[in-house]
């Protein structure tokens, strides 16, 4: 007599709406570069800060960078984001275009609304217009 | 399928032709010798096309410079000199390949025997990197300012390439105890006007008495690892640009508007 195997996971288990941090920031980054024509691109990469490792202290670490392939592949940090598996809350460090070093968002409309403080950052635009006039001269 | 195409610009300002090129082919690599054009200007101009979002690629190589459809970061340096860039593609869901693209001398300022030469320690330094990253899917493309038949491209300590998938399938052949790997070079296919388009790549009709008038200087060469991926039928070298045409009304490359060389256009199933 065979015994069917009882699933005790829920049918919802993998049916999720979340949106994963690093993919909005892959977003971003490539809206960027339609915006620039890919004269100064977003490039999104593990890591936090110079030579950290993705992952610490179990927390996933991603930087936000500005490249200018025409310049070299000139780079600029210009921000990173740290969060722990349940995704927020999440922190954000390494920016000027916010209150302080580093701040916690609790969720993705925080998270979006700190990135476009970022980007409308007066130092961020004119570090991406610096950029794109050195590649067209 | 992933498009390739390969065009010496003669250092002439065809980013409309090769925009227009790339845009009606569907171009996802595009490989330039000879390119004297600006960054942005390229940049702007390919990407004024509805949908389009080229990158230029990260390299050291003075001769040769690659734009991609994709986000540059698929396409990473594994080895850049100043005529030789050798990259690994490595898309999502496929498995890495070499592209490497190459202008070589040209015949204008060196000697058959240095060409040579010079070939035969690309087809060193190629093998040298399959070895590092440890496999042969590769493909070779570029000017190489000699024909399929010439020496260096046939020899074995050259770069082994020969017209017949059966022998390239063979995968390698022994010289002297000595292992070769080939590669497929499906430009022979293309000599003469048995079949439809130019005759060649590049045209010398110089008044002397060795003189072939249509050279295939720009050639795509494929280690057997990828035959599999690509179809005689998809290597094409154009001659028109959608209603342009980059011939004289003697069929043969028009400097005026276009370069002294035809694009190369092949696609792989990757």
């Amino acid at each position: 007599m065979s015994i069917s195997p009882r699933n005790l996971w829920p049918d919802d288990i993998a049916v999720t709406d979340a949106v994963a941090p690093v993919s909005l920031l892959k977003e971003q980054a490539s809206l960027l570069g339609e915006r620039t024509k890919n004269l100064v691109e977003g490039r999104v990469t593990p890591g936090l800060g110079k030579g950290a490792a993705f992952l610490i202290a179990g927390r996933f670490n991603y930087d936000f960078d500005l490249v200018a392939p025409a310049l070299n592949n000139y780079r600029y940090h210009l921000f990173s984001i740290s969060h722990g598996v349940e995704l927020y809350p999440l922190t954000i460090s390494g920016t000027e275009a916010l209150d302080s070093e580093d701040i916690q968002v609790n969720n993705e409309e925080e998270f979006l609304n700190a990135l476009k403080r970022i980007f409308s950052f007066e130092k961020t635009k004119r570090i991406i217009s610096s950029l794109i006039a050195q590649s067209t001269s | 399928m992933t498009t390739f195409l390969f065009w010496n610009l003669n250092k002439s300002p065809l980013e409309a032709l090769v925009s227009a090129l790339a845009e009606i082919h569907q171009v996802d690599v595009l490989i330039l010798a000879e390119c004297e054009i600006p960054v942005s200007v390229m940049l702007e101009v390919l990407n004024q096309n509805p949908g389009s979002m080229f990158h230029l690629t990260d390299s050291e190589c003075e001769r040769i410079v690659i734009y991609t459809r994709f986000s540059s970061e698929y396409l990473q340096k594994q080895l850049d000199d100043s005529r030789l860039t050798i990259r690994r593609l490595r898309l999502p869901g496929s498995d890495e390949i070499l592209l490497s693209a190459l202008h070589h001398p040209s015949k204008l300022h060196w000697s058959n025997a240095s060409q040579s030469a010079e070939c035969y320690r690309v087809s060193s330094t190629i093998r040298e990197v399959e070895e590092e990253v440890g496999h042969r899917r590769t493909v070779l493309v570029g000017d190489f300012n000699m024909n399929p038949f010439e020496d260096a491209m046939v020899a074995a300590t050259g770069l082994n390439a020969v017209m017949a998938r059966m022998i390239a399938a063979r995968e390698t052949r022994t010289v002297l105890a000595h292992e070769y790997p080939f590669f497929y070079n499906p430009m022979w296919g293309h000599f003469g006007d048995a079949i439809e388009g130019p005759s060649g790549t590049f045209y010398d009709g110089r008044s002397e008495h060795l003189t072939y008038f249509w050279n295939m200087f720009d050639q795509v060469l494929i280690r057997p690892e990828l035959l599999s991926m690509f179809r005689n039928e998809e290597l094409r070298i154009l001659s028109v640009a959608g209603e342009r045409t980059l011939l004289t009304a003697k069929g043969l490359p028009n400097t005026s508007v276009a370069s002294d060389h035809l694009p190369i256009l092949f696609r792989l199933d990757l």
